[in-house]
Formats: C-alpha cells, structure tokens, sequence
C-alpha cells in the first residue's frame, strides 16, 4: 500500500508567515491574540483575536483573497497535474454588503473570475458572471463570486497553473483534517499521485459576531485547558500542505520527513453546536486513526488537541482521551491559544506545526495554560515538553459533531 | 468494486419522498416550495422547525433515503456517514444572518441562525435524527454531478469502517442577492450506498479502474441521472412495512 508523505508546507498565522517562524514562536511562547481594530466589537463579548496585519485588503477585496497569496507564495513546485483539496468554512465571507469599485469597466477581472483568459473582460461569455459585467455594469455581481465557496479551490489552482480545479471540503472546525485524510485517500487508492491541501479562514464581523452571539468567545485571550478558561478566540490563519504518494516522491528525488500514517472521521449524533459529553465521536475517530495505522495507543508519542478553551470542547477532549489513553501520561498541547481558533485553517496548521514537532520531537507548551482542568495535568503544559516517540495524534472537532484524527508518523 | 444502491430520496420543486414511491425521476428546474415537518416526518420533532430552509431540504432528502432504505430504526446507531455535495450551500442563510448584524454593530445578532451558516449542519441534524456517526462532510463543488461525493462514498465503504453511506446532492434556489442565471438543480437528492447487497435494491454501482462509474452497466455521469436510471429500472417497488 503506498505510503502519504507531506512533500511540503506552508502556513500563515498571527505568528508569521512561515512553518519555522511559527513554529519558533511557539516554542518561546508568544501569542498573536490582541484587541483587534478590524471592525468595532463594542456590542460583542470580547475585543480580543489573532489577525494577521498583512491581509488587510482594500474596501473591494476580501482579506482572504491576501491570505490565500500569503500561504501560495511560500510554495514552489507544484506538480501540474496534482489534485486541489480545500477547506474552509466561510472563504470570503467579508464580501457581503460589498461593492466592487474594481471591477468597472472590466478592469480586473481576473481578480474575480478565475480563468486567467478573462483579463481586461476578455473572453466575458464564458463566465456565466462575467457576462454581465460587460463596461462596468452589474459590478456588484463580481463582489459575490468569492462567496461560493468552491471558487477558492479554482482561485488556488489558478494561482499555482494547476490542470485539476478541484474542490472544497467544509466539515466545520474539523474541516481541514477532514480535506487531509480525503487526499490521502485518493493517494492510497492511486486516484491522484499528489495533492495539495489548501485550507483557511479568515476574522470577519460575521464570523465574530457568530461566535460571540452563541457565547463562545473569551472575554480575554483564550486559556486551552485551564480551569479558568472561558472561551476561545479566534484567529485568522491558513496552511498549505503537499501530500504525495512514496513512490512519486522517490521518483522526483523528493525527501519528506513526516508521513500521514492513520486517520478516522466520526460524528457524535448529540448536538448540532455542542461536542457530545462523553466524547464519543472522538472515540470512534481516534480509533479509527489508530486501526488504520496498526498501532496501539503506547505507540504514539505526543497529541496535539484542538483545545479551543471553550469549557466543553477542552472537558469532552480531557474525556475521549482518558478513554484511550487511560492515565493520560502523554505530552499535549493546543497551540490555539497562541494563534486562536483559524476554523477551516486549524486542522491543517496544527499538521504542519505536527510534522515540525515530531522532526524535533518537541511539543511546544500551551500558551494562556496556568492552572490546569481536573484531568488534564499530566496532558497540558505552559512549558515545551520533549518526547522520543514518532508517532504524533492530532485532533480536531465541529459544529455538528464531527469529529477527525490524523496519526502522523516522523520517517527517519 | 461493486455498490449497491437501496435507497433515494428527494426534494424538487415538483414532488418529493422516497424513490419507490415513483416511477420516473423526471426532475425539472423550478422553485421550490416551503418543506414543513408534517412534509417529512409522521411525529412532531421541534428540531426540524428551527432549521433554516437548506437544512430543512437537506435532512428531508437524507431521511427519505433512509427510509426507503428501511434503514430507520431510532433505537440505535449506526456507523453510516453522510457526504453531500452542494454549489450554493447555506448563503441565502448567510444573508439572512448578515442582516442580523449589519445595522447597530452586531447588536442584534442571532445565533439561532448563525448556528446554520456552515453547509454541513444539516448533517449533523441528520446524524441525530437517524443515529449515524460514521463521516459526515460536504463538498462545494460548482457542477451538480456529484460523482466526486459518490466516490468517496466508495472510499469509506471500501475501508469497510461504514455499513452503508448516505450520499447526495443538496441545493436551494440560487440566493436572490446573487442574481446569477437558472440554476440546474434545486433541492435534494441522496442515495443510500452499501457494500454488502441488500435484501431490496435498485441495482449495481460499479466504479472501474479508470474512474468511471456505471450503474447497471450504464456509464454515470451525475447523480440526476443515476437517480432516473435507479428509479425506472426498479418501477414502483412496494416499501417494506
């Protein structure tokens, strides 16, 4: 059965816009999370998230549309003809109630169509959006193409000249898990020789005022596991990762450090915006990630959860992971509550921080974490923490009770 | 590798319900009408009235399946997933939650909406309805033909992790703030997909070694049209009580 590797990586998060930089600076135990200014959060219960200062956009534009550039310029040599998975739950979501002064006259259409043929209105009929654009009117119409959601993927391959224009994958939070564990099945069953996993999301009032609405957000930064804890924060952030089949990578002379070896998706079937108490859906999937990877739970090294800080989240995942790991004497971490919650984007920024921590077999401590939840002190802590294992588990939950795992083995 | 299909349901905008109720699968463009709970379900379930219109569609599409199935049985779980494939998703109720929060910044927004601005709540209303806790996801894709659900529908049942997995496509009329031209199709359409035949099917789904799916032989481009095949070839099949 042919192995998943991760060719490559990229990631942007309040932190910096590399997997090193990040990384590094979760190791010295920084934060991205502050009082934001990006829209007023007055009537909201918290001021505080993790933007990323380099995707402010224009009036027109939507800030995901920067971020997106930021994670693609990181990458080189992407093969033309591999698939394009992407996850993210709300993509341009800032766009509504936008107009588009851009677009007039054509001008720019490329930025809204996603057919490179379409530059200076060429070529307008071929776009059942474009058509009506023609000397400037409708130009409103051009602000929403971002709204659909697969235009992201075709936006992505447009970018890197890819053949596939590929789809998006929203499973909520678990969204970008969900897209990595897709890919590696179209590797293992030869539907595709590589593909690349676009994922991200971006702080908009509409997400903000969402989560705030439903009393989720912490009034200060967000405290994964800690018994105070109140909430979460979120984050803008995204990552970009290339699996490719082993054989493939042999053949291009590709070396990889860090390979996708186990996976599991499963739902709870309890509560449309709450995890079920008992944690049972992340039962299911971490088993799952484990069967696959034929591996008994002694065998992995490290969990990288996805302890948002919200009181529920952090006590079912205490729970699923006393279920499989009994004592819980193994290291954890949640890197949240330096970056915040990035929604579609946190699965796969905490792969790539995974393979980077498994390639230094050292866990980075859990920022905002002090006093830790009943059951959580011997998983969670404020410092780095070493580990010798190569195997890392990394876990992410939903809106809707889904639930996603991925084991990700460290090749010598 | 060989499926088999025991089950459809749909909601268009003309008729809707389980596939052997029909004849022919004659879906036809249109708009489609407000769905109620009596529509759908035999017992009051106070779920179904808080769900915004995309859910409402979704969830009825995946139970009729279900039930055509004879795969409802409230008293347990089972390890199926769902996988719908959808162009629009839930942005008609994206503006409809947007509109709660663009005056007064933010004050009045709602979170009883908000709780459905992500496509993929509809599964999970549908996973605690019908029990399931295999995959659940969805995939935006810009066609409706919804074969790249169907094979990673194939995908799980070829881990053998799900008994059966509950697939489709699921739209609302395009949002009025988009404008855009006449969408193909609008409402929802599921299938039930095993492994394992089961005692009623409407037939073989076979997927070769270049991709390609057939269904009794015939090459499958689109869900639609495996819908009309399934639902002729089988005619008007008496549900099992």
């Amino acid at each position: 059965m042919r192995n998943v590797l991760i060719a490559q990586t990229a990631v942007a998060t309040s932190l910096g816009a590399d997997p090193q930089t990040v990384f590094q600076s979760l190791l010295n135990n920084e934060s991205g999370i502050r009082k934001i200014d990006r829209f007023t959060t007055k009537n909201y219960k918290s001021d505080y998230a993790a933007l990323i200062k380099d995707i402010e956009a224009p009036e027109s534009r939507s800030l995901f549309l920067n971020l997106a550039d930021l994670i693609l310029n990181q990458l080189t040599g992407i093969p033309g003809d591999c698939a394009v998975l992407t996850a993210t739950t709300k993509a341009c979501i800032d766009l509504l109630g936008k107009n588009n002064p851009e677009c007039k006259n054509g001008a720019n259409a490329e930025l809204f169509a996603y057919n490179p043929e379409c530059k200076n209105g060429a070529n307008a009929e071929l776009f059942a959006y474009d058509s009506e654009c023609k000397n400037g009117a409708n130009a409103e119409l051009f602000a929403y193409d971002y709204l659909i959601l697969s235009s992201i993927s075709k936006y992505i391959a447009g970018k890197l000249n890819l053949k596939n224009t590929g789809i998006n994958i929203s499973s909520a939070c678990a969204s970008s898990t969900v897209a990595i564990i897709k890919g590696a099945q179209m590797i293992i069953n030869k539907r595709a020789d590589s593909v690349l996993i676009f994922c991200a999301d971006i702080i908009s009032e509409f997400v903000f005022s969402g989560f705030s609405a439903l009393n989720a957000l912490s009034v200060n930064p967000a405290q994964p596991f800690d018994i105070t804890r109140k909430g979460l924060s979120l984050g803008d952030g995204g990552a970009a990762i290339l699996l490719m089949g082993d054989d493939i990578a042999k053949k291009n002379h590709i070396t990889c450090d860090t390979s996708v070896k186990g996976f599991g998706i499963a739902s709870d079937a309890s509560h449309i915006t709450a995890p079920a108490h008992d944690g049972r859906g992340l039962i299911i999937a971490i088993n799952k990630a484990l069967k696959k990877a034929d591996l008994n739970c002694d065998r992995i090294g490290a969990i990288s959860t996805h302890g948002t800080g919200t009181i529920y989240n952090d006590l079912m995942e205490i729970k699923a992971l006393k279920h499989i790991f009994s004592n819980l004497q193994i290291p954890g971490n949640s890197i949240k509550g330096s970056i915040g919650h990035t929604l579609g984007g946190a699965g796969g920024i905490e792969a790539v921080m995974g393979s980077l921590m498994l390639r230094e077999h050292i866990l980075p401590g859990t920022h905002g974490f002090s006093v830790p939840e009943k059951g959580a002190e011997n998983l969670i802590s404020s410092e780095n923490v070493s580990f010798s294992k190569d195997y890392l588990l990394s876990i992410n939950s939903g809106f809707g009770g889904i639930n996603a795992a991925l084991i990700l083995k460290r090749e010598k | 590798m060989i499926y088999y299909i025991s089950g459809i349901g749909f909601v268009t905008p003309e008729f809707s319900g389980c596939g052997r109720q029909f004849r022919t699968f004659d879906c036809k463009p249109g708009k489609l009408n407000p769905i109620s709970r009596k529509d759908v379900l035999d017992k009051p379930y106070k779920p179904f009235g808080r769900m915004d219109f995309f859910s409402k569609i979704g969830f009825a599409g995946v139970y009729f399946a279900c039930k055509d199935a004879n795969l409802i049985n409230n008293s347990k779980t089972s390890n199926a997933g769902i996988i719908a494939t959808t162009v629009f998703g839930c942005l008609e109720t994206d503006n409809n939650y947007f509109n709660t929060i663009k005056f007064e910044n933010g004050k009045n927004a709602s979170p009883a909406i908000f709780a459905y601005t992500l496509p993929s709540t509809f599964l999970g209303e549908s996973s605690i309805y019908l029990g399931l806790t295999g995959e659940t996801f969805v995939i935006n894709n810009d066609t409706v033909n919804g074969t790249a659900g169907l094979k990673m529908a194939f995908d799980i049942l070829d881990s053998e992790e799900s008994d059966f997995v509950v697939c489709g496509l699921c739209d609302t009329n395009i949002p009025e703030f988009l404008k855009q031209k006449e969408h193909l199709f609008a409402g929802s359409l599921f299938f039930t997909i095993s492994k394992e035949k089961p005692d009623f099917c409407y037939g073989p789904v076979k997927k070769d070694t270049e991709d390609n799916i057939y269904f009794n032989d015939k090459n499958i481009d689109n869900l639609i049209d495996l819908a009309r095949v399934c639902i002729k070839s089988n005619g008007n099949l008496k549900l099992e009580t």
